[in-house]
């Protein structure tokens, strides 16, 4: 109005985020690693939503694919092995205006943190959340993970393993008040970024179950997903994700899904050998537990203290 | 241009004494039920021949000199006849103003207040709807003049009137409740304003106390936001600390574990803390904005500021008037000044609250740049304000005498009215003087908001008042204040100003939109499509007569005793046709004015009509009011030129138009006429040959002939057209995959961002935007390095292509193992 327009200065730059922003070290995974394509989707992501990286925090236990947040230029917690859930679920609890990612291994979540991720997923607590499984603890060298497939050979079971795995997907279908429930492969950046997209769109406990490749310890596997088209099938129709026509043309199996019914979504998950890539199950009105504990947020440090004190001089005698 | 006479008397006396006198019907109380008087001509013969040469020369001699004019005493303009007015106050008045409403507050009149509470009331009342007239006339007589807090009034005066009326029993129970049941709903803050001259002071005051309010409000609003969340930046910061890990530190902060602890060590080891520290500059900026904040606070104390001409109504109790508001009493010639001065050191105060609202903001979302924030703000000033940041400053209002604003002080008046400064100037004028240059001079400024108000509808006044305070530019506006005329004088006074359009009422505002026209409003003025508003009156006598006349503005100069001199009255006998109503005198062109005398109608106390001529310093002065108010018409969207030419040529060309269709049309259709005629006549011939000839059975076949010859040769011709351009395209599609398979190329879609194409050669693969993988350049490497990074490549998504080398060594080799990848 006085001449020069103030939302020119004030607002100005409006702060553009790049690639760049999200980058922080090279990542020192193995070449060819499954680990390199999430983390380079997943920039990309915080990008195209123009996230804020000082409101950005990515949260892992431990294990290769839980390092994670040292390659992220956002705030980051790498936690204790097993423990990314709760960590992740406390701070969105108290800062519901942060974005929460976590990053988990099939070792560290269906694993040691089997007892975490159970009540994560019942709680529902707004945050996307990635399942890196290689079927493989890739980090202390070739152990045998629950996801490990029967006969896996592995410093833990030399002469092969006996028990069938764990399937994350058929896990975490069985959870009271699941919300989102994705499937992607780390070999399909296109999929993989529209899963993680689909995700963090998702309000509440947004699960992607990504097959990783893990060249170093299951080399055998890799050929046996890169080099064959015909296990991939795509999950078409009702809620899934968003994928270009062409992309969609590249799949030779499409089956159509339809992503609300939970019973369709359990049916699939019982055929492991086939790999569906979508969303599996999606409920927008399970209940969010973190909506529940934001009540009494925006105190400041002064008057929690005072109400501190005014609790404790009940028992002054 | 008639020069204006000197102001030297004190306005009072300005006045003709006569149609003030208290006396008469004046006083208008119901009892006294003044007789209407009726108005009549009188009849006469014309005199003779002798006698109107004189009487016309002599009042020629006076239509030119002012010679020998006097307005005799009980003579008054036809539209200010006091025996015929009806004495009241207008009918807004006394009026509400209530603190809540949709623009934060909101005014009404007492009388529409009162009806719309009882007719929405829960269980109406009949009788208190009957009251509703009783009620409002209580309530003005007993305010007068004052401004008063409305719900005491409210009780005081239901109270006064049931004692009065003597209600009993239900009548009294039925009242009780329902004056009990509005009082009730009253909300505090609620005031009622009688009808006098200072009403406006009344309607100043509220105004600025209630941008006060929500000026406040909403500084303490943003303040509140900003300030917690730099309170804990600092405070994290302090937790921060180095010193915090030291050794003295940890034993007091576990001095319970005593024993356990070895300080010393504990310090050596701990980490240093996990976030990193804010930066000095950010730490001082941050922690200078909170001062900045907590100060602000301070200015919330203060109200709004008036700086009042020493001139004005001496004597007069400000405080009265503006209580809680920062007056200051300037002497003429340093008023605009002072106002600027002051103005500038103020907002001084409040630019640097916003600038550290500002940076606040951008603090908390860590969106401080200090690259280019540091300059911004370094050079911040309230010139930089938003609107809704202009709002947070308290506003500035002068008050000061139009004549002293334009004689003493036109060059600064004219500079703040000129630089953008938001200080609202209400020119005062009383002495009954109509001043049109500054209104329009103000206007020339362009980026103000310039308003001429009446205080006759004070929700016009409010509303109109409120858009001039509330806009981010300079203001001017302009009203009347007699401060020593009783009510029924002012009354008069006030609806002769505005019915003469003396000073008419607009408003112009230079925010609202680029084109000048929608920045006007006219519209509060009688008939605002009419050069004057022209009133019409019954004569006596059996038929029923009227006249109708312009309420001019001579009119409303024979109220002012300095121009009794400049009115005549002409004999009866020497009515003839070269009398001329001044209204229709003002419209005619010099060369037809020729031999014309201009005329008003005057009424005595019998109410006898007479025809009374002007002078021609009158005419001037109409010429000048009316010069004024076209311009606003013009403006006002009413009568304007450019809009009247376009019309009339329009019409014009649509005129034309129509008739050249018209003839045309005719033209055509008695051609059409005449064909038809005649074809109607072949045809019936044609007919009548055919039905005695029959049909010719060789002309179908011909027909058929015709058809499948032309058919064939074009179906072919558009085959082969066909045909040839696609041979072509799939040749071309050929080539152009055997070249595509020569050169290297990556799906780079697929990409997995594996690292591993661009670990064996970062020079030859690279990572676009997207960090997909693509040959940045084919000779930047060999074709070895390129079969590599194709058989590496976990999902297969590089393409080697041919050598480009020829001299490369293995290349048979090479070839073999890039085919599998091709
Ligand atoms: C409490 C605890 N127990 C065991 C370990 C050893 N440990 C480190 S990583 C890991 C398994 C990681 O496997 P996974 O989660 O699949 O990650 P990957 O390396 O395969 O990405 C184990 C058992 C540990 N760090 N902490
Ligand atoms: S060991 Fe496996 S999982 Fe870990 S970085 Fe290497 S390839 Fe990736
Ligand atoms: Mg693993």
């Amino acid at each position: 109005m006085y001449g020069i327009r103030p939302e020119l200065l004030d607002e100005f730059p409006e702060q553009y985020y790049c690639l760049e922003d999200y980058e922080k070290v090279a990542a020192k995974w193995c070449p060819g690693c499954g680990d390199h394509a999430v983390l380079g989707n997943i920039q990309k992501l915080c990008r195209d939503e123009q996230l804020n990286p000082a409101k950005t925090v990515f949260v892992s236990g431990i294990g290769c694919s839980s390092r994670f947040p040292h390659y992220m230029k956002t705030y980051g917690f790498h936690g204790l092995h097993g423990r990314a859930f709760p960590v992740a679920s406390g701070i969105k609890w108290r800062r519901p205006d942060l974005n929460v990612f976590v990053i988990t291994g099939d070792g560290d979540c269906c694993s040691i943190g089997a007892g975490a991720w159970i009540h994560a997923i019942r709680y529902n607590i707004d945050m996307t959340v990635m399942l890196f499984n290689n079927e493989i603890y890739g980090l202390t060298k070739n152990q045998t993970s629950p996801t490990s497939r029967i006969g896996t050979v592995s410093s833990t079971t030399p002469l092969g393993s006996v028990l069938p795995p764990i399937h994350p997907i058929q896990t975490t279908l069985g959870v009271s008040n699941v919300s989102f429930v994705a499937q992607t492969v780390d070999w399909n950046p296109p999929h993989l970024y529209a899963t993680l997209k689909a995700a963090y769109k998702h309000k509440g406990f947004s699960f992607i179950h990504i097959l990783q490749r893990c060249p170093k310890f299951q080399s055998g596997l890799v050929d046996q997903y890169t080099g064959n088209k015909e296990n991939l099938y795509l999950l078409t129709g009702n809620d899934g994700v968003e994928l270009s026509d062409s992309m969609k043309a590249s799949f030779k199996n499409k089956v159509e899904h339809n992503a609300n019914d939970i019973y369709a979504a359990r049916t699939l998950a019982e055929q492991p050998d086939r790999i569906y890539l979508g969303v599996f199950y999606r409920n927008p009105e399970a209940r969010r537990y973190d909506e529940y504990g934001a009540s009494n947020l925006g105190f400041t440090v002064d008057q929690k203290i005072s109400a501190l004190n005014k609790e404790l001089d009940k028992f002054a005698v | 241009m008639g020069k204006r006479p000197s102001t030297t008397d004190p306005y009072s006396k300005l006045f003709k004494k006569d149609i003030f006198k208290e006396s008469d019907a004046l006083d208008g109380t119901e009892d006294s039920n003044p007789v209407k008087k009726i108005l009549s001509i009188l009849n006469s013969d014309q005199a003779p021949e002798k006698q109107m040469r004189e009487q016309w020369s002599k009042l020629r001699k006076f239509y030119i000199s002012g010679e020998g004019g006097i307005l005799p005493d009980h003579f008054h303009s036809i539209h200010i006849n006091p025996n015929e007015l009806d004495f009241s106050s207008p009918g807004s008045y006394p009026f509400l103003i209530l603190p809540t409403g949709d623009r934060g507050s909101a005014i009404h009149s007492f009388g529409d207040w009162l009806k719309i509470k009882l007719l929405s009331a829960e269980s109406p009342s009949p009788m208190m709807s009957k009251l509703l007239p009783r009620f409002v006339r209580f309530a003005s007589d007993t305010l007068g003049t004052k401004r008063s807090d409305f719900r005491e009034f409210w009780d005081l005066i239901s109270r006064d009137l049931s004692q009065e009326l003597e209600l009993k029993g239900g009548e009294l129970k039925e009242y009780d409740k329902t004056v009990q049941d509005i009082s009730k709903s009253i909300e505090s803050e609620t005031r009622i304003i009688g009808f006098s001259a200072f009403a406006i002071l009344s309607i100043i005051d509220e105004i600025l106390m209630e941008l006060s309010r929500r000026r406040k409000a909403k500084l303490a609003e943003r303040i509140d936001e900003l300030l917690p969340p730099l309170l804990e930046l600092l405070e994290i910061e302090r937790e921060n600390d180095p010193s915090s890990n030291d050794p003295g530190h940890l034993q007091s902060a576990l001095s319970f574990a005593d024993h356990y602890f070895d300080f010393n060590k504990l310090s050596s080891v701990l980490p240093e803390s996990a976030s990193e520290h804010l930066d000095d500059n950010r730490f001082d900026r941050i922690s200078e904005v909170i001062r900045s904040l907590q100060s602000g606070k301070d200015l919330m104390n203060h109200n709004a500021t008036i700086i009042i001409d020493e001139d004005l109504f001496p004597g007069r109790e400000w405080e009265a008037d503006f209580n809680g508001l920062d007056i200051h009493i300037v002497k003429k010639g340093e008023i605009c000044q002072f106002a600027e001065e002051y103005f500038e050191s103020h907002i001084k105060l409040f630019s640097d609250v916003i600038k550290a609202l500002r940076i606040a903001r951008l603090e908390k979302s860590d969106r401080y740049r200090q690259e280019i924030h540091d300059e911004v703000f370094g050079a911040f000033s309230w010139r930089l304000f938003t609107h809704e940041e202009m709002d947070l400053a308290a506003p500035v209002v002068v008050l000061a005498d139009t004549q002293t604003l334009i004689h003493d002080e036109l060059a600064m008046f004219s500079r703040i009215l000129g630089s953008g400064i938001p200080i609202k100037i209400m020119g005062i004028n009383g002495a009954g003087e109509t001043v049109i240059h500054p209104l329009t001079m103000a206007m020339s400024h362009r980026d103000t908001y310039v308003a001429q108000l009446n205080l006759l509808d004070p929700v016009i006044f409010y509303d109109k008042l409120r858009d001039g305070f509330g806009n981010y530019t300079p203001a001017f506006i302009q009203t009347p204040v007699e401060g020593l005329l009783t009510t029924k004088q002012l009354l008069i006074y006030m609806s002769a100003l505005l019915e003469s359009r003396a000073m008419p009422v607009f408003s112009y505002n230079g925010k609202k939109g680029s084109a000048w026209g929608s920045r006007f409003d006219i519209m509060h003025n009688p008939f605002p499509e009419e050069l004057w508003p022209v009133y019409e009156y019954h004569l006596s006598g059996e038929d029923q007569e009227t006249i109708s006349s312009a309420f001019t503005y001579a009119d409303y100069l024979s109220l002012d005793s300095r121009f009794a001199n400049d009115y005549k009255v002409v004999p009866i006998d020497c009515w003839t046709e070269d009398l001329l109503p001044l209204g229709n005198y003002i419209i005619t062109s010099e060369e037809d004015r020729y031999g014309k005398l201009p005329y008003i109608w005057l009424v005595n106390e019998l109410g006898q009509l007479h025809k009374t001529v002007v002078s021609l310093r009158i005419v001037h002065l109409c010429e000048d009011v009316q010069d004024f108010w076209q311009y606003l018409q013009d403006n006002g969207g009413v009568h304007n030129f450019h809009a009247e030419e376009a019309l009339k040529n329009q019409e014009k060309t649509l005129r034309e138009e129509f008739d050249s269709r018209v003839s045309k049309l005719k033209e055509e259709f008695n051609q059409q006429l005449e064909k038809v005629a005649r074809e109607s006549s072949e045809e019936a011939m044609d007919n009548l040959t055919s039905a005695l000839l029959d049909l010719d059975p060789d002309t179908l076949g011909m027909v058929g002939i015709v058809k499948s010859e032309s058919a064939e040769p074009k179906g072919s011709s558009e085959e082969s057209d066909l045909e040839e351009p696609a041979t072509e395209k799939e040749t071309k599609k050929e080539e152009e995959i055997v070249k595509i398979s020569q050169d290297p190329w990556i799906e780079s879609e697929l990409c997995t961002y594996c690292n591993e194409c661009v670990d064996i050669n970062n020079r030859m693969f690279k990572y676009d935007d997207n960090k997909l993988a693509f040959i940045a350049d084919p000779n930047a490497g060999t074709f070895a390095q390129l079969v590599e990074a194709a058989e590496k490549c976990p999902v297969h998504i590089i393409h080697p292509g041919q050598p480009l080398n020829p001299d490369e060594p293995d290349l048979p080799e090479l070839i073999d193992r890039a085919a599998k990848y091709n």
